[in-house]
């Protein structure tokens, strides 16, 4: 995606002028914002929790910092900003085909925007399976799932055509692929614990997504265990599965992908600390609220 | 426990959490002075900072642009690196610079020796770009030496006003077709339209790339986003229920404030990465092959003219 909208701007603006370019990646930050801010009052959590993540947002690791950041144009948190709204809507009941077209429009787009968009959309294609399942509407699941696989098959055809190089840094998941570099998972489990040690950067981040994840799936088992699949499970798993084929050995392979996936996950981690978070009437210490028997819909700006 | 004691132990809990987390999240902000800046406002800042630390070379866009200022625009240009790799950030940043010339690359008889005295089942390759037949006049050779121009001072480049019809297609409310908007706030409206505008005119412009090209190919992108702008504008939002700002609520949306500040402040400064710099996606590459005003086509990549027109 990102490579098509700044061939838009370069189309439009007749030149190249990576000042303009540099705007795309604020302007998916202020997307987050708002995305997580409406989100967190949509799904019946408290506003002032959205406004304070949203807030946190600024300060997750790695987003201004290093070489994969915000403002260096990779398209790491536009993919996480896109996967922030295609959960937040899986979260939503399933109420009408809206939702569902909403979600499978945004579950293509993940695809669209980068190649690692294919973990993620597995697991909204999981994660949407059991949704649909649970409420009878599984028919509804193939049209979930027809964006994505029209725009993946048809780029991955089209790509075929054009003869364009293939990726230099890993191999091809092929299932012979998989089978030759089995020997390697290990070295590169080993390398990418290595470096989870080793970058404090990120503990603060996987500390406060467990806790949230520990106290809204206590909360409200349901969305917990959607958000700890869309969180940890399926990307992680399948992400590591095809880091383990580096063309140039487990290290660089492994450097690479951490802050990647932090920024990939950070978003959807905020929502989830927004939504553990209890809705601020229970805050108040002037006048002790008697517990709503059914939380109201939260007020939205 | 009453009501008001779990009130209390939930605040006290979630403010140690909050110091917590900032006081974690504040350390990676000590190396943020530090990181590699532009040196000015110029069009190609983000290459020429890329093109400093790397090779040495001041001012590296305009320098190579004055290189090829009298090489026709049919000609080809070989590009021949004596370090390095083909797949390196500099060599795609060259290769851009060249366009619209079709680019050769290669490298130096050197680097060629060094490799294959590593892979020895490549075959042996002449010692000099001229005596390739394929490429003959009209191909000129550059050989960008980081030696021959680290005395030059960089000239400070001023934007020139752009026309940014883009910002005005980027603003979609392209919702109708996904629902009436009930329950959805402003704010989260916002953010969906610049996510499904940024999908809808990237895929325009794959799809009709296929067909169109040049201003037929931007005016029909922009009419289809503009079609989608006003159809939109029918649709029936239905307005949730408003609240005024509590105290911590405003005081939240400044500290919001001034974090856009900060990047509206520090954005001008910062370089972009290899992914804006540079072609080193496949899907760069295919999409621009399509769009053929689009100056980032040559980057259908060092590896893949390299491996296919190496200079021999």
């Amino acid at each position: 995606m990102l490579p098509g909208v700044e061939t838009w701007l370069y189309l439009c603006l007749g030149r190249i002028d990576e000042a303009w370019v540099r705007l795309i990646g604020p302007l998916f930050y202020l997307a987050a914002i708002g995305l997580l801010v409406g989100a967190a009052c949509r799904l019946d959590g408290s506003r002032t929790a959205g406004l304070a993540m949203a807030a946190a947002m600024f300060f997750v690791p790695c987003l201004f910092v290093g070489t994969r950041g915000l403002l260096t144009g990779s398209a790491d948190f536009p993919l996480g900003v896109l996967w922030l709204a295609t959960v937040s809507w899986i979260l939503a009941p399933p109420d009408g085909p809206h939702a569902e077209r909403l979600v499978a429009v945004l579950g293509a787009l993940l695809l669209w925007m980068k190649r690692d968009g294919l973990f993620p959309w597995l697991a909204l294609l999981l994660i949407a399976f059991v949704w649909l399942w649970k409420a009878k509407r599984l028919r509804r699941w193939t049209l979930i799932a027809a964006p994505g696989v029209v725009l993946g098959v048809g780029f991955a055809i089209f790509l075929a055509i054009a003869k364009a190089p293939g990726d230099p840094h890993h191999l091809p998941a092929t299932p012979a692929n998989l089978i030759a570099q089995s020997d390697r998972i290990i070295p590169v489990a080993a390398a990418i614990a290595d470096e989870l040690g080793e970058v404090r950067d990120l503990e603060p981040s996987v500390a406060r997504t467990l806790l949230a994840l520990g106290v809204l799936t206590l909360r409200d088992r349901p969305r917990g265990l959607i958000l700890f699949t869309a969180l940890l499970i399926s990307p992680g798993w399948l992400r590591a599965r095809v880091r383990a084929q580096p063309r140039e050995g487990p290290q660089r392979t492994s450097r690479l992908a951490l802050p990647q996936l932090l920024l990939q996950l950070a978003p959807t981690a905020l929502l989830t600390v927004a939504l553990a978070i209890p809705r601020l009437p229970q805050f108040s210490l002037a006048k002790p609220a008697p517990e709503p028997e059914s939380p109201t819909p939260a007020p939205c700006p | 426990m009453s009501a008001r004691s779990r009130a209390e132990w939930l605040i006290a809990f979630w403010s140690f959490f909050a110091a917590a987390f900032l006081a974690g999240s504040l350390q990676p902000f000590g190396s943020l002075l530090r990181q590699r800046r532009i040196d000015d406002q110029g069009p190609q800042n983000s290459s020429d900072a890329h093109l400093l630390s790397e090779l040495g070379l001041s001012d590296g866009s305009r320098q190579i642009a004055e290189c090829l200022r009298d090489v026709p625009l049919d000609a080809r240009v070989a590009l021949i690196y004596h370090e390095g790799s083909l797949d390196d950030l500099p060599a795609q940043i060259i290769s851009r610079l060249a366009w619209p010339r079709p680019v050769i690359q290669g490298t130096s008889p050197r680097t060629r020796r060094s490799d294959e005295q590593k892979d020895p089942g490549v075959p042996d390759r002449p010692e000099s770009p001229a005596a390739d037949s394929r490429n003959s006049a009209s191909c000129r050779a550059l050989s960008v030496s980081a030696s021959s121009t680290r005395t030059e001072h960089a000239r400070r480049f001023h934007r020139t006003p752009a026309r940014h019809r883009h910002d005005h297609f980027c603003r979609l409310r392209a919702l109708r077709w996904l629902g009436d908007g009930a329950g959805i706030s402003w704010l989260e409206r916002v953010g969906l339209s610049w996510l499904l505008g940024t999908g809808l005119v990237s895929l325009a412009l794959w799809l009709l790339g296929m067909v169109v090209r040049g201003p037929v190919l931007i005016g029909i992108v922009a009419a289809g986003a503009v079609a989608v702008l006003v159809t939109s504008r029918n649709a029936r939002f239905v307005p949730t229920r408003r609240e005024p700002l509590s105290l911590i609520d405003w005081v939240l949306v400044g500290v919001l404030l001034g974090q856009v500040i900060f990047l509206a402040w520090w954005t001008p400064h910062t370089v972009l990465g290899s992914d804006a710099c540079s072609s080193g996606r496949r899907k760069r590459a295919s999409l621009s092959k399509m769009a053929a005003h689009y100056p980032l086509h040559i980057l259908a990549m060092p590896r893949a003219y390299g491996a296919s027109h190496n200079i021999r």
